[in-house]
């Protein structure tokens, strides 16, 4: 209980916190009137916090030297994940920078790659892909390179993320915006006191009609290949064949595929055990905290998963680059990546960010694994062709 | 007057008004043209384009490919013919599965298999039906008492109860329907009072919550048709029926039964065709196991991004809606 109480403080803390020193950029800028682009951006937190003296002057030095007098856009047209920032974030960006902001959502990469490939990349400027969908995006020429000048907070991230493997080369196509585990989670109000440590209780008949996997192909498909002892970036057929007739086999035992309505069904003690993200995990874990401790578990098994991140990337026929090169660094910028983390619980790629990252989510070894946790878990890649092998096994999944 | 004047003043045109007017065609065009470019733009132009598309082939990055090379009936085919199979073994497997799944008791007639699709298909078309007997069972008396049975001056008011469910928005109320039949809701825990019903059930997630949504939305339009057709049935019928000697069964089944039947024909079709269509309702309703021929439609222009196989997918559901339609219309026409 005094610990719920302290989180919403700090929560509200951080949110008010947020807001003052977006009403000191707002004075900044204007005192400078306007003629710089990033340099705003990293006066304003060197103004606001000067913790961070060495990132923030790395940063002006940047956009110094970019100073090509980009102007912002009127306009910024995001296409993100539901539920992924605090309530507030954009209006904040709205407000700071003077940019006005429109979301559109998507529940899967799927769905965000098919709508970009229908109605062409034009429709929206910033996107958040997966690791391997920024491969994908890219080997499709659907993104553009950056303007790491524009994004002097770039210095912010953790050395991990600053090289990835999915966007390798000079260029940089994506920034990493979140990141987080696949694994399992439970509520002991339903299903005591349980040992997990594999897979395997997927697979436990004593739960039978009380699970969920999640509704994404590479996910369900990668717990699968995991419990056999694969990788999940497999592109042998007979392993993807394994992994089909075992998922056919565990249908049965299945609630339902779900990746939106898992933490409801975990706080209301609808399903458990189930297949979640790690950060949908600890949303219901926070929802059912009482009096020091809560019902709701989240484990990776001992198999390994899937470690994934989220980036932002800019889409090829964007219209308003600036205002996304823009809103990238925002999100870099120390504070507001501990706001988005307090947030939603999932771990923040961003070092800088670290100081004002409440306590109990550094310290959570689901939120931020061990290192040997670490070494069991793998990126989703993009595997190219053998895409097919997996769509084609998922759909006869689900038909079966 | 004012015509006259007119028609002085401007003969030739005034002529070629009248002529224009009087051209047999005019009307038909004036009246015509909205719903012709209406219908042409909006429907019959992108179903001509889906159409193509379904003999199209999916790309690796789900881009549909259009080349000559690229077309052909691969989607149909892999729609209907499991794995290596001839196109006869295809057939087999599916009438022997139909069987084996509809009579009880003869088990795997044919060692193959028809596809998953194949089975997702006729399980809509299961669901379709289902939704529809039970929506004229639970209908019909619903229709009978509004149309005959009711004080004239409700009858107005009952119908409009009918379609008030129609005035909250389709979403809310299955997600209400959701959060009646999960775990220890009102509704559940209510149930749990009687013996055999175990506290912390759930219906959620089930065929029968699906079928439960199918009819819950789609009653309306099976008592509506039936409600109107009754209205018009002269009752004496029924009077005289029994005075020559029916018993009140037979007087239904032989004398008002058959009247009320065009009714009972338009419900039906009106029912079914959504039913067995239905994406949203088994999407927020059912489990792994309730899941339709709209679902896997969706995935494959959603998460799947196979389009030609979701347009073959559609374009083979609305084929199958069709014959069935024409054969109950036939069969219902000749038993009236």
């Amino acid at each position: 209980m005094p610990q719920q109480q302290s989180t919403s403080d700090r929560r509200t803390f951080l949110r008010t916190t947020g807001a003052v020193s977006a009403a000191g950029l707002v004075g900044l800028a204007g005192c400078s009137g306007g003629g710089g682009d990033g340099s705003d951006g990293s006066d304003g937190s060197d103004g606001s916090d000067g913790s961070d003296g060495s990132d923030g002057s790395d940063g002006s030095d940047g956009s110094d030297g970019s100073d090509d007098g980009d102007e912002l856009e009127d306009e910024l047209r995001i296409f993100q994940w539901g539920d992924y920032w605090p309530d507030g974030f954009i209006s904040g960006f709205e407000e700071e920078y003077d940019v006005s902001v429109s979301v559109s959502l998507y529940s899967s990469n799927e769905e965000m790659f098919n709508a970009l490939n229908a109605g062409g990349t034009g429709q929206y400027d910033l996107i958040f892909p997966s690791d391997y969908m920024v491969n994908i995006l890219n080997e499709q020429d659907m993104v553009q390179p950056l303007n790491l000048d524009a994004i002097p907070n770039f210095g912010n991230l953790s050395e991990m993320f600053r090289e990835a493997p999915y966007d390798p080369g000079e260029q940089r196509f994506s920034v990493p915006y979140q990141w987080g585990t696949s694994g399992i989670a439970y509520n002991e109000e339903m299903v005591g006191d349980i040992e997990v440590n594999s897979w395997e209780t997927m697979w436990n008949e004593e739960f039978s009609g009380q699970m969920s996997m999640l509704d994404d192909v590479r996910e369900t498909m990668g717990a699968a290949l995991k419990y056999l002892g694969y990788s999940l970036n497999t592109t042998e057929e007979s392993e993807i064949e394994e992994a089909k007739e075992l998922l056919i086999e565990q249908k049965d035992l299945l609630a339902t595929y779900d990746s939106s309505n898992f933490p409801t069904n975990l706080i209301n003690e609808q399903l458990s055990p189930l297949h979640a993200w790690s950060g949908g995990a600890f949303q219901a874990y926070w929802e059912t905290f009482e009096d020091g401790s809560s019902p709701v578990n989240y484990v990776i098994p001992e198999e390994g998963g899937v470690v994934w991140v989220d980036t932002a990337a800019i889409t090829a026929e964007a219209e308003n680059v600036n205002a996304a090169h823009a809103f990238i660094n925002h999100f870099l910028d120390a504070e507001v990546g501990a706001e988005i983390t307090n947030y939603t619980y999932y771990g923040s790629p961003n070092e800088a960010a670290e100081e004002y990252i409440l306590d109990e989510i550094l310290d959570n070894e689901s939120i931020y694994p061990d290192d040997e946790t670490m070494s069991n878990l793998e990126f989703i890649e993009n595997i190219g062709q053998a895409t097919t092998l997996y769509s084609n096994a998922w759909q006869e999944i689900k038909s079966a | 007057m004012g015509r006259d004047t007119n028609n002085r003043a401007s003969g030739v045109d005034a002529q070629l008004v009248q002529r224009v007017r009087r051209n047999q065609w005019t009307g038909a065009i004036v009246n015509l043209a909205p719903s012709a470019f209406w219908l042409g733009v909006f429907f019959l132009a992108p179903l001509a384009v889906m159409f193509f598309f379904s003999f199209g082939e999916r790309g690796a990055f789900g881009e549909v490919l259009l080349a000559t090379e690229n077309l052909g009936f691969q989607q149909y085919r892999r729609f209907f013919v499991p794995g290596e199979a001839s196109m006869l073994g295809a057939l087999w497997a599916t009438v022997a599965w139909l069987i084996d799944t509809v009579i009880p008791g003869t088990q795997t007639l044919s060692s193959t298999q028809p596809t998953p699709y194949v089975r997702l298909l006729f399980k809509s078309i299961g669901y379709g039906i289902l939704a529809t007997v039970v929506s004229f069972v639970v209908g019909y008396p619903m229709a009978y008492y509004i149309g005959h049975i009711a004080p004239e001056e409700y009858q107005n008011l009952l119908v409009v109860l009918v379609i008030l469910p129609f005035w909250a928005s389709f979403l809310v109320r299955i997600y209400a329907i959701q959060l009646l039949l999960s775990a220890n809701s009102v509704l559940m825990s209510a149930f749990a009072v009687l013996p055999f019903v175990e506290q912390g059930v759930s219906l959620m997630n089930s065929q029968f919550a699906v079928l439960l949504g199918l009819v819950y939305i789609w009653i309306p339009f099976m008592i509506l048709p039936v409600y109107s057709s009754i209205e018009e049935i002269d009752f004496t019928l029924q009077e005289a029926a029994m005075d020559l000697g029916a018993d009140r069964f037979e007087a239904f089944y032989y004398v008002i039964f058959p009247q009320s039947k065009p009714g009972v024909m338009a419900g039906s079709i009106l029912v079914f065709i959504p039913s067995a269509g239905a994406y949203v309702i088994p999407e927020l309703l059912g489990g792994t196991d309730s899941q339709m021929i709209g679902n896997f439609i969706a995935s494959q222009f959603g998460s799947a991004g196979h389009w030609p196989f979701g347009a073959a997918g559609a374009f083979v559901l609305m084929g199958i809606m069709l014959l069935s339609i024409a054969a109950y219309q036939r069969g219902g026409g000749e038993l009236a």
